[in-house]
């Protein structure tokens, strides 16, 4: 059965196979409008450049306006967490679980460590100096975590 | 503008944890080495020219363990402001837009 080389006339030929022609930039039939583009036709596309009419002292506006747009449309997205704010939590949670983990082998060590090996010296040194930085450091950084996020609070009240 | 204060906040970071660790280490050779003169002590009784190098090996080393604390403190507190220098400065430029909307 011999297969037409032909373009179908049923679609647009540029988007079919064997198309010689300019290639296509754009596509022929406009997409389907979606929900959110119905909803609130007003929000900017992100790649649209700024509007070029020599004022960029009004920068900080332009990027507030898809905010407060999405704000205007009814969508809430949600606050992005703080990976930063996250990381010094974990690590001074981390470091008073170690500090606690230390002062127990300590506490509950049934031999002095031996004066003659120097790794156990050096072990010994270790978790005795170690232990009480680990604990402070550790509630340190949780208090700066709670100041943090004390400091930011103000912020979400005004909304 | 503020980046050479942090550049410089961890530098000091990793040398105070470098010096904790050269204090232990130097902290735990003259502990062994102020006890090794009293490894045989029956057989072998250490002269008191002996004993007061072993003393004085021993103030060493209890005078380093004095300094592993507070470097390893100020390691570990290095540590954690550079990790809430880097969350304030994400808090402000996500709350950037925020506040100059609400102004």
């Amino acid at each position: 059965m011999a297969k037409n080389s032909g373009p179908d006339p049923r679609f647009d030929p540029r988007f079919q196979r064997g198309y010689d022609g300019p290639e296509p930039d754009a596509p022929a039939t406009p997409a389907a409008s979606s929900p959110l583009d119905s909803a609130g036709g007003s929000r900017p596309a992100a790649s649209t450049p700024a509007p070029s009419d020599g004022d960029t002292a009004h920068g900080v506006a332009d990027v507030v306006a898809p905010a407060a747009s999405s704000d205007e449309d009814g969508f809430w997205s949600p606050p992005r967490r703080n990976p930063f704010a996250l990381a010094l939590l974990l690590g001074s949670l981390a470091m008073i679980a170690v500090g606690l983990w230390l002062f127990w082998t300590v506490a509950t060590a049934s031999t002095f460590p031996n004066g003659y090996d120097r790794t156990a010296q050096a072990l010994s040194i270790l978790q005795q100096e170690l232990t009480p930085a680990l604990l402070m450091a550790g509630l340190l950084g949780v208090i700066a975590w709670v100041v943090l996020g004390a400091g930011r609070a103000p912020a979400r009240g005004r909304r | 503008m503020m980046r050479w204060r942090l550049i410089l906040l961890a530098l000091l970071t990793i040398a105070m944890s470098l010096g904790c660790a050269a204090s232990v280490n130097a902290a735990a050779d003259l502990g062994y080495r102020a006890q090794r003169v009293f490894v045989d002590v029956q057989n072998d009784p250490p002269s008191q020219a002996q004993q007061d190098e072993s003393n004085r090996l021993s103030q060493e080393s209890l005078g380093l363990q004095l300094l592993v604390m507070p470097l390893a403190f100020g390691s570990l507190a290095g540590a954690l402001a550079i990790t809430l220098v880097l969350a304030r400065r994400w808090q402000l430029r996500e709350d950037a837009p925020t506040s100059a909307s609400a102004a």
